[in-house]
């Protein structure tokens, strides 16, 4: 399992685009600093099945964005939740 | 777990650094060892002594010398990258004719080898891109 | 694809010329060869436009990745990887890349990925 950090907004870069492209089924993407954008509804149509989706609360919480703004696909975690999901990948894969 | 750290963005311009340093410290509060930090890219500003933000601002570069010492964190800066960018230690500015030198205590100048060799070294290496 | 799997799979996504990524990468690549490790580049997003012939990268003062790319054979770097829909996105064809490699689709792209444990990407 590849865990995939992303941090540009998808409105801005083609990066979470480019991750998507390179996912394969059980990988982990966590969206980070302004690639937490992308957690939110107006992007649901990004997004493909077999992928699960993480995105950092404190990087949400920083820019305003409320747990409710989210599409359904996201689990919001800690930087707790975040070491704990590269325990687990045998890669870490960071697009920026 | 053996981490290793790669920091491409440099302080205050983006959050790389900072997102790493949190990173780290939740790293090492689940009991993870972090042997060392390299920085490349504009990531090597991070490793000068003279970052001087307003006092009620973070100052991230010397908040990742502090956690170093206290954890014995490797910190490099990748020397190629910091000459460039104007990031020198004593024995750089003799060999480039420089009157002063710029690096912060506990950081060091070395290859880009040492970042192949975190990646091997290490059971995890996680980059923060600019 | 590759049957003798490399060991370090680095990344170009990043354009030439406007940003230092592309020569940085290419730094790296020959660095993690020359720490005998076995090296692949796969070129994706605007990292293509790295592979154009006619760059002429001293009209801007700059030095290019042009040389560089052409030593990597002497790093014993042989397998370069292009994304085939990443040039057809871009309304380019692999008669205009100035280096040889081998297209990839799109599941040949995700399986090189999953079969690296270290991936530098830039």
């Amino acid at each position: 399992m590849i865990l995939h950090t992303v941090n540009k907004s998808p409105s801005t870069q083609s990066t979470l685009k480019e991750c998507l492209f390179t996912a394969t089924n059980g990988d982990n993407i966590l969206l980070i600093e302004d690639g937490v954008y992308g957690s939110t509804t107006a992007f649901k149509a990004l997004l493909k099945e077999g992928l699960h989706y993480f995105v950092l609360q404190e990087d949400l919480d920083a820019r305003g964005i409320a747990i409710d703004q989210l599409a359904p696909e996201w689990t919001a975690i800690s930087y707790t939740g975040f070491v704990e999901l590269t325990e687990t990948a045998d890669t870490v894969c960071s697009w920026f | 777990m053996n981490y290793s750290i790669a920091i491409y963005g440099g302080p205050y311009s983006n959050q790389a650094a900072h997102s790493a340093l949190h990173f780290a410290q939740a790293a090492l509060t689940r009991g993870h060892c972090i042997s060392r930090v390299f920085f490349y890219h504009d990531g090597i500003y991070n490793g000068s002594a003279l970052v001087s933000p307003p006092q009620d601002e973070a100052n991230v570069p010397a908040q990742w010398h502090t956690l170093a010492k206290e954890n014995d964190i490797e910190l490099v800066v990748c020397i190629a990258a910091a000459v460039r960018r104007g990031l020198l230690d004593e024995k750089e500015a003799k060999r480039y004719s420089r009157a002063s030198h710029n690096i912060a205590e506990g950081v060091s100048l070395s290859g880009l080898g040492q970042l192949i060799d975190a990646g091997l070294t290490s059971h995890k290496l996680i980059t923060f891109g600019l | 694809m590759s049957e003798n799997m490399s060991d370090l799979l680095i990344m170009f996504r990043k354009a030439p010329i406007g940003t230092s990524w592309a020569r940085e990468a290419l730094d790296l690549a020959l660095v993690g060869a020359a720490f005998g490790q076995h090296v692949s580049l796969l070129f994706m997003g605007d990292g293509v436009y790295q592979l154009l012939t006619n760059q002429q990268p001293e009209s801007v003062g700059q030095k290019g990745t042009q040389a560089m790319m052409k030593a990597l054979p002497m790093y014993d770097i042989e397998q370069i990887f292009v994304s085939q829909q990443c040039l057809a996105d871009r309304g380019l064809t692999q008669d205009q890349l100035g280096f040889s490699c081998d297209l990839l689709d799109q599941t040949q792209v995700q399986a090189l990925l999953q079969s690296h444990q270290q991936v530098f990407n830039f």
